[in-house]
């Protein structure tokens, strides 16, 4: 048992910030990220026998984004809607100075833009922009096709350079 | 290389996806083309402000508290204790919210793969250990009523791991279990009536039903949905 543990923690640990970013951009906020990836673990844990060889990357990234789709269809019956559309502008709610500040901010710009794609160009972006992956390594974590990898990850930048650099500014 | 195949590959030269002669002859028309020289730069733009803004929440979070509950999670695995005690509370918490959480046909996919997740724990995966059909199918016998079917598939990579005696809504089931490789695949069959889709896909397990003979069968397993599908492929065609 402590070997399997050992052996698993090995495989696993280096790869705990990339569940992180994944269930992070998937379920939207840190709480309900941080449920997914420990519930993440503990399934890859006892599923641990089930992996041979392989990308241990791969592998977990796929647990982590069935646990986080489900534990967004858990949250809300709905959100197949949210996950599949285009997510709303947030609403202008009442003045709050700190969220005006972070509105504000570039980062903060960008980062929306992106939590705004629907869910399934989103996950092709950031495996692609933040974990580096090949299209091949995308296409099995999101269990698609190549093709569909390449036309995702196709849309969702079309998507985001119509919204953060619009023709008009530039020309680049 | 002219605009219209360009276009398309110019997301994959961007990620370096090009076979290094497709790759050349991109650079080539990007030299050539502005309009195409132009959606590639956009498209470098993007990356750089992505890059630049960062997209790592994880460098930003202090990850320390996640990665000990994790580890205690791990450590605590008095296995396979622990994991029916776990399944045995989503099975407490699934009859008190599960009228809530699910729509109606979700219960019985449920039921089937939390099933399917139990007799993985521990060693109950098989009451009659065999890989010999003709040892697996009598022994049901007298057991239900009805004779489930165990069809020698191994010619296909799917080796007959034994049988099971099951309930599935009440009603009592035979459990006919292949291995594939490492993952395993438990067949049901069951007087019960079906409900729920043909195909469902539940916390990483793929579960596929349906009816024959007044029977309805699932096929459960950890196998992606093509494999699953051309087992049951296999059983719908050989029955037994």
């Amino acid at each position: 048992m402590d070997d399997r543990r050992r052996h698993f923690e090995e495989s696993f640990w280096p790869h705990l910030r990339g569940a992180y970013n994944l269930a992070r951009w998937l379920v939207g906020n840190p709480h309900d990220a941080e449920d997914v990836v420990q519930e993440s673990f503990t399934r890859a844990f006892e599923r641990a026998g089930g992996f041979r060889g392989g990308d241990p990357r791969t592998w977990l990234l796929a647990i982590v984004r069935n646990t986080a789709i489900n534990f967004l269809q858990r949250k809300k019956p709905k959100a197949e809607v949210a996950w599949n559309e285009r997510m709303a502008e947030p609403a202008d709610g009442a003045p709050d100075p700190e969220k005006a500040m972070l509105r504000d901010s570039q980062r903060a710009r960008v980062r929306a833009a992106v939590q705004r794609l629907p869910g399934e160009f989103r996950e092709a972006l950031v495996l692609r922009e933040l974990e580096g992956m090949a299209y091949k390594e995308i296409a099995a974590v999101l269990d698609v096709p190549l093709g569909t990898v390449m036309s995702r990850l196709s849309r969702a930048r079309h998507l985001l350079m119509e919204e953060l650099l619009p023709e008009k500014e530039g020309g680049l | 290389m002219n605009c219209e195949r360009a276009e398309p590959l110019l997301h994959a030269q961007l990620d370096g996806e090009l076979e290094l002669t497709a790759s050349l002859e991109m650079e080539r028309h990007l030299a050539e083309c502005d309009a195409c020289a132009n959606r590639y730069r956009r498209l470098e733009r993007l990356r750089e402000e992505l890059a630049a803004v960062g997209l790592d929440w994880s460098a930003e979070t202090d990850l320390r508290p996640l990665r000990t509950a994790i580890r205690r999670d791990l450590h605590g695995a008095r296995w396979p204790w622990r994991g029916a005690l776990a399944v045995a509370a989503t099975l407490v918490v699934a009859v008190f919210f599960g009228v809530r959480f699910s729509r109606p046909n979700d219960a019985l996919p449920r039921q089937v793969i939390d099933d399917h997740v139990r007799s993985l724990l521990g060693d109950h995966l098989v009451d009659v250990p065999s890989s010999d059909r003709h040892t697996v199918k009598p022994w049901f016998q007298g057991k239900l009523g009805f004779s489930p079917p165990a069809p020698d598939l191994s010619d296909h990579g799917f080796e007959l791991a034994g049988g099971r005696l099951d309930v599935i809504a009440g009603r009592p089931a035979a459990a006919i279990v292949y291995r594939r490789h490492n993952h395993v695949v438990n067949l049901l069959v069951s007087r019960a009536a079906g409900s729920g889709p043909e195909f469902t896909s539940l916390d990483g397990y793929n579960l596929e039903q349906w009816h024959s003979g007044g029977m309805t069968y699932w096929a459960a397993s950890d196998l992606n949905a093509a494999e699953l599908r051309e087992f049951c492929d296999l059983v719908r065609a050989r029955g037994n």
